[in-house]
């Protein structure tokens, strides 16, 4: 990820109140579009991934994982004004999720309780891009 | 007749003493003094002299020298044990002339000291202006020794391979590591071969009956060692080239793995992301060796530029070799031959491994040291995307697919492979003590192969972790895709009859698998595979026609017989 300063400081930078690891460099991205500036992929810079592979050959996500990222997906969804996709992932992890998934739930929905929410930000729409359970669509 | 008169031979042109006449016609030497160093009874002295040669026979014992001398031979007294008197004695006898060869034929292996005879040898040869040497010693590898010795028995003669008076035993390793050691190399040979040796018994051992499985099976396994499995005598020229001694070959680290990566560097994003996931092993303890394929230097640059944008801790453990002609397999046997790791392990630059990858094998290995190490791969779809540099080269149309076996097994393998080649780590020692390598000739399948030759002498470690990623190619981009599915299976076909030419060595647990098989052959079968029981009734029927037709039929004709012939059980 690469930004400028200027950009990165009239932001505010990552929105650390309300993300811890996952979705805060989703966030990022969505609010340069929101300021009407565009955000280019670069595919040939490569990253590797730290992943190990189960048995039956599902990518296998750490605890933290888990947790993170699901919460991470909910203040998302709450932010960018998607009570369809807060609704439907709320219902997935009732119905079937990991023990961290269930927590990183309980946790949403304390900081619900205490008022620590976001505030669903305006035109969030326009930017906003939930497809299955990605932000993108994804090469990969 | 005395110990000496054993050795009275007499020459003939496919013997140790016509074969080295013949190397001497072969190296072109001019003619001068043969000086024959143990001489014996000198069979070679005739042949030599209508060659031009002035033969001098030297030797301790008397017999074979009084023979040499009536047959109108210079002979000359010599201990050659004494290697203190060695050099004033062969300059004496030299008075010198100019010497064209020295013979030591049958005569290294009953000497107690080879070593300190081989040094003194060494000084009178570069005295005398480095004369040919000519050697012949028996094998002691022979297939029959080897055999024998690996069943208990070693069986000394008074003559041939095991004669009682030899003191000394040499492989061709041996021999040649000898005189190289002091500036002699191998010229040229003309080896005794021998199926049949003089060790040839008892000839209905089942090691050395051909057509025993034991006996076929060793002997397929020596010969791939080397080509000397049924030589009897080495008979070998060597010329003394150099005045010191072979430096010994500087030492070079020996790393756990020596990863072969095969690139034909058209597809720089995949190979990025191959080496990227090597630069992320958790265990730095291999080497890489990536093997560009290409005749095209500015595609061979950009590897090399590829490979410099690693930090130097993971560049310099990689070496980028050029491999310019021959099909897939050329460029991963030259990388056979340049690895120095342990292990040998192959990663295409179209797939990925997890950063565990080295780790796991490294643990296996502990675990179970010079096996086949093997992981497990899964597969995943992809498909080529031209001239959008926004999605790479390349998009995934899958998820990852567990497709392959996560345990090895022989019968399932022998019929279909179930092991991508960036999934095993091959024992190197074992791929260079039988001195395999793909084969280049086949246009696939030669992993599976080479894995198969290998798993027969050193069994699987399933290591049973997933830890790569093969990238299945769509479309006409892979092997799967170019090559017509009849052609594939010939090729499959082929490989299994190169099997079927020697015995198996089947791991512990085939028999109850082949079994097993079969059972489950039989039961797929059904029932009615063997000759079906015909119906109760009908063999009631039939027996009763048989016994008495006209009776049967009668009876038949009466409802309540008709009757309870119905109610028989079928």
């Amino acid at each position: 990820m690469l930004l400028r300063r200027s950009l990165f400081r009239r932001l505010s930078g990552f929105d650390s109140e309300h993300f811890f690891l996952y979705c805060d460099d989703v966030d990022l991205s969505w609010r340069v579009r929101l300021a009407g500036l565009r955000v280019v992929h670069v595919p040939t810079a490569v990253v590797f991934h730290d992943k190990r592979i189960s048995d039956d050959a599902a990518l296998l996500p750490t605890e933290a994982e888990h947790f993170y990222a699901l919460l991470g997906r909910l203040m998302l969804a709450r932010k960018y004004d998607r009570a369809d996709v807060l609704a439907e992932t709320v219902a997935a992890v009732t119905a079937g999720g990991t023990a961290a998934q269930r927590e990183a739930l309980e946790e949403y929905r304390r900081r619900e309780a205490d008022g620590r929410m976001p505030d669903p930000l305006a035109g969030a729409d326009r930017v906003a891009e939930f497809v299955g359970g990605e932000y993108a669509v994804h090469r990969y | 007749m005395t110990r000496a008169e054993q050795y009275r031979l007499r020459f003939a042109w496919d013997s140790t003493y016509g074969r080295v006449v013949g190397l001497l016609a072969d190296l072109q030497v001019p003619a001068g003094l043969v000086l024959d160093l143990g001489c014996g009874y000198g069979p070679a002295a005739e042949p030599l002299r209508e060659r031009g040669f002035d033969y001098v026979g030297c030797d301790l014992a008397a017999e074979g020298r009084a023979d040499l001398e009536a047959r109108g031979f210079a002979t000359h007294e010599l201990d050659l044990e004494d290697v203190a008197g060695l050099g004033d004695r062969l300059r004496a006898i030299v008075a010198g002339r100019r010497v064209a060869a020295i013979l030591l034929l049958d005569t290294l292996e009953h000497l107690r000291d080879t070593d300190a005879f081989l040094d003194a040898l060494r000084d009178v040869s570069l005295d005398l202006d480095r004369p040919h040497l000519l050697v012949s010693v028996p094998n002691v590898a022979h297939y029959d020794v080897g055999a024998k010795l690996l069943m208990g028995r070693w069986d000394v003669t008074p003559t041939g391979l095991l004669d009682a008076t030899h003191v000394q035993f040499f492989t061709e390793g041996r021999l040649i590591g000898d005189l190289a050691g002091r500036g002699w190399r191998q010229v040229q040979e003309r080896d005794l071969g021998l199926y049949r040796s003089d060790q040839h018994f008892p000839a209905d051992h089942p090691a050395l009956q051909e057509g025993a499985p034991l006996h076929d099976l060793l002997l397929d396994l020596r010969r791939r060692v080397d080509g000397t499995a049924t030589v009897n005598q080495f008979v070998r020229a060597f010329a003394h080239l150099r005045v010191g001694a072979a430096e010994p070959p500087a030492a070079v680290p020996t790393p756990f793995a020596s990863v072969l990566v095969r690139t034909q560097g058209l597809r720089p994003d995949s190979l990025l992301e191959a080496l990227t996931c090597l630069a992320a092993q958790t265990v730095d303890d291999f080497e890489v060796l990536l093997l560009v394929h290409t005749s095209d230097t500015a595609v061979l640059a950009g590897v090399r530029d590829l490979v410099a944008l690693f930090a130097p801790q993971f560049a310099a453990r990689v070496r980028v070799l050029q491999v310019q002609g021959g099909g897939r397999a050329r460029p991963l046997n030259l990388g056979l031959e340049a690895a120095a790791g342990r292990y040998v392990a192959f990663l295409d630059d179209d797939d990925l491994v997890t950063a565990d990858w080295i780790e796991v094998f490294t643990q296996a290995s502990a675990a179970a040291p010079a096996r086949v190490l093997r992981s497990v791969t899964v597969d995943r779809r992809v498909v080529r995307v031209r001239g959008d540099r926004h999605v790479g080269s390349y998009v995934t149309t899958s998820g990852l697919e567990a497709t392959h076996a996560r345990t090895f097994d022989l019968v399932q393998h022998l019929f279909m492979n179930q092991t991508p080649i960036c999934s095993v780590a091959l024992p190197r020692e074992a791929l260079r003590t039988f001195g395999l390598a793909f084969d280049e000739g086949l246009a696939v399948l030669e992993d599976w192969q080479l894995l198969l030759q290998l798993v027969l002498l050193c069994g699987v470690h399933d290591t049973g972790r997933t830890t790569s990623v093969y990238h299945r190619w769509e479309g006409a981009d892979s092997s799967w895709g170019a090559i017509d599915p009849r052609i594939w299976d010939g090729i499959r076909l082929a490989i299994l009859q190169r099997f079927d030419a020697a015995p198996l060595l089947l791991p512990p647990g085939s028999a109850t698998r082949i079994a097993r098989l079969q059972e489950d052959l039989a039961a797929l079968r059904g029932p009615g595979a063997a000759p079906a029981p015909a119906p109760l009734r009908a063999r009631l029927r039939a027996r009763a026609r048989a016994a008495a037709p006209d009776w049967a039929i009668r009876l038949y004709r009466h409802a309540r017989a008709r009757r309870i012939l119905r109610s028989l059980p079928r």
